[in-house]
């Protein structure tokens, strides 16, 4: 548990320093892409996702890896739809999601700590109603679903088409990216 | 070329090798979609006792969940710790996850069969249905009884389960010695309103 518990302090570590060296702690730099002028958040979060598919993919392909060990988030398609929105909305006004805000924080940045407030305050919100939200918690629960379940599709064909999809993004945002 | 492009042919590659690489679960089958009806679906579900339950409880087992299937009222009157109702005819409304280890319990052990075709169906791999219902627990757990004359080894045994018992507010005695035809006899749901009713005045509802 011990050494479990350093390698997830050290690989949080490492993460932070990475984010903070990309300059995503920032908030004038993350909202960037909410004005069209900068999607390196976009382009960061796609890369890992075809990062993590492809070696998730692979690596339990070649029987490195067990996929059935990987836990799969359920799917609560109504509250994660809020959710996203909650979400959504303080990204915009903070200029910061919940990871970022814990880089700006260590940096010494006022708005990250200010952030992390509204995050523990959410999260404590969130606790102390609980029960009132089981009822939407439970309206559109679907357990866990996968993409090629959902789709009914092999699951190399949807690695295909995610890889598809997120480079043909990539080259459209270049196209429309005005720096600032 | 420079980096991001040749990342992007990789990807490309790499993407388009895994069309035609075939499943990557090797022995181990994909989980159950999303009304994909699981072969089992019907299959009976495994028993807990109630003193299981309650070190699981106590020993604050990972991933225990309690799903009480009984009506609002017999739950308001009395709920097995850490327990949440849910009502058997909307089993839909359950949400789970394939790490969840859940009991469901009923009033007198019987479950559902769409609740279990449910809960298999989204995904649930460890259900177990808790023996004998709430009147087990309350047998089992709140109001243990050893036979008076029992032998020394019984007793070594049911102070064990004393122990547990007391630590969930139960009384455990020594009495007479049970009457299995008795307990056959009589109807379960008095058993259980009975023990309920008694435990309510002792202030532990």
């Amino acid at each position: 548990m011990t050494a479990t518990l350093g390698i997830a302090l050290l690989i949080g570590v490492a993460f932070g320093v990475t984010l903070e060296q990309a300059g995503l702690g920032r908030a004038r730099k993350l909202v960037g892409q909410f004005y069209g002028t900068d999607f390196c958040v976009f382009k960061v979060m796609f890369s890992a996702i075809l990062t993590t598919l492809l070696g998730s993919f692979w690596l339990a392909r070649l029987g490195l890896v067990d996929l059935t060990g990987f836990y799969v988030p359920e799917t609560f398609l109504l509250p994660q739809f809020v959710g996203g929105l909650v979400f959504g909305v303080g990204f915009v006004l903070a200029g910061l999601c919940p990871g970022t805000s814990c880089v700006a924080a260590a940096s010494g940045r006022l708005d990250g700590l200010a952030v992390m407030g509204g995050l523990f305050v959410g999260i404590g919100s969130c606790g102390l109603l609980f029960d009132r939200l089981q009822p939407l918690r439970a309206s559109t629960a679907y357990g866990t679903l996968t993409l090629p379940q959902l789709f009914e599709l092999p699951y190399g064909v949807v690695v295909l088409l995610v890889v598809a999809v997120a480079l043909l993004a990539f080259r459209l945002l270049a196209r429309f990216e005005r720096p600032a | 070329m420079n980096a991001p492009r040749a990342l992007g042919w990789a990807a490309i590659v790499l993407g388009a090798a895994a069309a035609f690489a075939g499943s990557p679960y090797r022995d181990n089958p994909p989980p159950r979609a999303q009304g994909e009806r699981a072969d089992d679906a019907t299959a009976p579900l495994p028993a807990v006792s109630a003193t299981q339950l309650a070190e699981w409880i106590r020993g604050r087992q990972p991933g225990l969940r309690i799903i009480d299937l009984r009506s609002t009222d017999a739950f308001e009157a009395y709920r097995i710790p850490r327990a949440r109702r849910q009502d058997p005819d909307s089993p839909d409304r359950i949400a789970v996850s394939d790490r969840d280890l859940l009991v469901l319990v009923s009033a007198d052990g019987r479950i559902p069969a769409q609740t279990v075709i449910h809960l298999r169906n989204i995904g649930a791999r460890e259900i177990h249905v808790l023996r004998n219902g709430l009147r087990g627990w309350l047998e089992e757990v709140i109001n243990p009884v050893l036979a008076a004359g029992a032998s020394a080894e019984s007793r070594q045994r049911f102070e064990a389960r004393a122990e547990l018992s007391r630590y969930f507010g139960g009384q455990p005695r020594i009495g007479a010695p049970a009457d299995p035809s008795a307990a056959e006899s009589a109807p379960a749901t008095d058993d259980v309103d009975a023990s309920i009713a008694h435990l309510r005045r002792r202030g532990c509802g």
